[in-house]
Parts: structure tokens; C-alpha cells; sequence
């Protein structure tokens, strides 16, 4: 039997989440590692560079990612379409996280790909792909999506 | 950032991603962690990753943050009374609760080792997190010391086996956050997570026999092996292939007298082996 989900948000309509620090969103880097493993197991430490903005269904996700001294920032799929960065839904995600993974999904270890998994399902996870974007236009992108 | 928070460190007991207290508490800095999705120090070792990555991960995180105190994980700057509390007072919130009571006692009355034979003794999830978070961090720290050797999580992992085939039972107070998911999916994530910790402990310990000729280090790879087999987030799934499998890989690699004969080689009074 299949579990059931949330299924309740609609990408034409739904806003998408994000906590980040309050003076300003973490700084996306188009050309670093494009691993979605890396990515949502926040590998590589703090501070490492990545192309991807983790963005959440939900507000309190967001919140708990903002904490006390941080701020919720929000956008919407269609923004994301409309600024020429690529949208990986949860449904995506969760397509492209299983056995040893696919595409970008792709990783050595089954185990921690079943944990990004697991985040992406818990924290309604959609992210925002600027890979394909100059780096000289991210931060007027920012502006457009999250201002 | 939560997955390299205190949150997500084995040194926090209290807590893993959705199950435990609202409050955590590291047995490193022996401080209350008001807000432990904010904080982190150079200790960290991770719950959710294999112990390789695991250690990767420790290496960068130790290169950033200090070990020496609690940080704020945004700011770096070293985290004050807002965010955690080391204050006698403040612990007099967790005396009725038998879980964060052995855990803010951890190796104070006894040796490690005893605080962990009683949280394996105790019932319930918080009671069993706390025990293989700990289980976890005490193997390493053994094992990385100058005669540490992959025995020294002999018991921890005999008594990890005594509880495999149980099921985890999550009740709705175990869970600590809100989540936008079915309450049984939660609980079901929740278990999977239980069950895959246990796995991962044990594989820690096969991987720091490998250089052994013992058949322990058969099970470093034992839970990458139930994930790969697996392939879904099921609870079910995994907890049919620990039956069906991964009990009898430990039972091959660790039997009952084997376990008894190294236990007492473990335990030998210097004093006798001087004899």
C-alpha cells in the first residue's frame, strides 16, 4: 500500500518557503557542485558554496530554518519560471532520491540518499536551480524572486 | 543549517530530527540547549551519516568552530545565556523525566559505559535515541583512543541486538516539532529513522574492525546494504529486511559465545592476567 502525503499544495498558486539570515539570503553559486545529496545533507560543512535555494511548502519549516534571528523570505513556482531558474519539485526530488539515485541524485551511498529522502519529505522541500545562471545576474535575480 | 546543529549531533541525546524534548542537552559542554537548531561547536558527529562521512564531516566542522564552547551556528560568535544554560536550576525542568535525567547524569555517577547499560534498560523511543546517540559517540571516542580497539562497543552492540526485532513504538508526545505530514507517516518516518540509527551503530563498529580478522567487520556496510536493498522510506521494508536478514548477518558475525568469550576477555582483571 502506498503511504499517502500531503498533497495539498499547488504549484500555480501556493507560495514557497524560505529561512534564511535576516540582512540577507545565502548567496547561490551557479558553478559549484551540483549533487543533490551534497546539497540537502548539507555536506561539505557550513559555508560551503551551493547552486541550489532549499525552499519549503511550508512556513514553518521556513521558520524553524530562520530561527530567532533569522527571516522567512518567500517566492512562488511561477516567479522561479518567470526568472529563467529551474524549479525541482518535491515530487522531482523524491522521483530522483531513490536506490543509489538519478540524474543529480545520483550518489555512492544508498543509505544517505534515503536520508535526503527523508528530509525532502519532511521539510517539503522544492529547490531553486540557478546552474545555469551568470553569476553577474544572481543578485538582481534575488531581487525579482524574493523582494 | 539543522543537520550541523546540535540537533543533529550525537552529543545532544535528547533530540534527533522530529522525535525528542522541545530543549536539548550536550553531554560534551554538560549544558542545556535552549535553542540547539541555532547552535553547534566543533564536537559535532552527525546522527544521519555513515561514520566515514561522518568523520568527513566532523573534520570541516572542527576546521570552523571551536570545540571548546557553544556557537552560534550563523554568527560563529560564541552562543550566551539566550541559548544555552549550564545554570543548576534550569536543570530542575528535566527531574521528572527518567530520559533526560540519565542523560544530564551521563558519566557522572559511574562509568559511561554503566549510564548506557541503563538507558538500554529503560522503555521507549526518547530512551532508545539517547542510547544509540551516546552508544555512538562513546564507540568513537574509544576507538580513536591510543588502544582502542572495535571491542570496546561489544556490549553496546549486543544490546542494540536484543532490541532489533522490537519495533519502535512512537507515541504522538515523542515527536517534538510540528510537520505538515499525516501523523502516521511521521511516526512511520520516525521508526525508520530509529531502526536505521540501530543499524548504523553497529555498522560503525564493523568498520572499526576491519582491520581485524573478526566477522564483525562483515557488518560495516550493514545499514548501506538494508538501504540499497530497501529502496523505499518504509518502515515495513526495513524492519522485514532486519528480520530477514540483517539479525541473521549478526548473529553470523557476532554469536552468543562469541560474544561471551570476548566479554570476558574484555573484563579481565589485570591482576588475574598478571597470574
Amino acid at each position: 500500500m502506498a503511504i499517502s502525503t500531503k498533497t495539498t499544495w499547488r504549484q500555480n498558486r501556493d507560495p514557497l518557503w524560505r529561512g534564511d539570515a535576516a540582512p540577507a539570503l545565502t548567496h547561490p553559486t551557479p558553478t559549484a557542485n551540483k549533487s543533490l545529496v551534497r546539497h540537502i545533507l548539507y555536506l561539505d560543512g557550513a559555508g560551503r558554496s551551493s547552486p541550489y535555494h532549499s525552499t519549503s511548502e511550508e512556513q514553518a519549516v521556513a521558520q524553524r530554518f530562520a530561527g530567532r534571528d533569522g527571516r522567512i523570505y518567500s517566492t512562488s513556482a511561477r516567479k522561479v519560471r518567470d526568472a529563467g531558474v529551474a524549479h525541482i519539485s518535491r515530487i522531482q526530488l523524491l522521483g530522483l532520491l531513490k536506490g543509489k539515485g538519478k540524474g543529480d541524485g545520483k550518489w555512492h551511498n544508498a543509505l544517505e540518499v534515503m536520508q535526503a529522502r527523508k528530509y525532502v519529505e519532511l521539510w517539503q522541500e522544492h529547490l531553486l536551480d540557478y546552474s545555469g545562471i551568470a553569476a553577474a545576474r544572481i543578485d538582481a535575480i534575488l531581487a525579482v524572486l524574493f523582494g | 543549517m539543522l543537520l550541523i546543529s546540535c540537533v543533529n549531533c550525537c552529543f545532544n541525546a535528547l533530540q534527533s530530527d522530529t522525535l525528542g524534548t522541545s530543549m536539548g542537552f550536550c553531554v560534551e559542554h554538560k549544558k542545556i540547549l535552549q535553542t540547539p537548531s541555532e547552535t553547534t561547536c566543533g564536537h559535532l558527529l552527525r546522527k544521519d551519516l555513515c561514520i566515514e562521512s561522518a568523520e568527513r564531516e566532523h573534520t570541516c566542522h572542527e576546521a570552523r568552530f571551536s570545540p571548546s564552547y557553544v556557537s552560534l551556528l550563523r554568527t560563529q560568535n560564541r552562543a550566551n545565556g539566550q541559548y544555552t544554560s549550564a545554570n543548576r536550576a534550569d536543570f530542575s525542568g528535566f527531574d521528572n523525566d527518567e530520559v533526560a535525567t540519565a542523560v544530564t547524569s551521563y558519566g557522572v555517577f559511574g562509568t559511561k559505559i554503566e549510564s548506557l547499560s541503563q538507558l538500554s534498560a529503560m522503555n521507549g523511543t526518547r530512551a532508545h535515541l539517547a542510547f544509540l546517540s551516546l552508544g555512538r559517540a562513546y564507540v568513537r571516542r574509544c576507538v580513536s583512543s591510543e588502544k582502542g580497539k572495535w571491542t570496546s562497543g561489544l556490549h553496546i552492540v549486543w544490546w542494540i541486538r536484543k532490541k532489533l526485532l522490537e519495533e519502535p513504538v512512537i507515541e504522538l508526545q515523542d515527536i517534538r516539532v510540528e510537520m505538515a505530514l499525516p501523523p502516521a507517516r511521521q511516526q512511520d518516518l520516525a521508526r525508520w529513522s530509529i531502526a536505521m540509527f540501530r543499524l548504523l551503530v553497529l555498522s560503525d563498529v564493523g568498520f572499526h574492525a576491519r582491520a581485524t580478522s573478526h566477522q564483525f567487520r562483515s557488518l560495516a556496510s550493514l545499514a548501506e546494504d538494508a538501504a540499497a536493498d530497501t529502496q523505499d522510506l518504509s518502515f515495513r521494508k526495513l524492519f522485514r529486511w532486519i528480520r530477514e536478514h540483517g539479525a541473521k548477518r549478526f548473529d553470523k558475525a557476532l554469536p552468543e559465545h562469541d560474544y561471551l568469550k570476548l566479554s570476558q576477555q574484555l573484563h579481565r582483571d589485570p591482576i588475574d592476567q598478571n597470574r
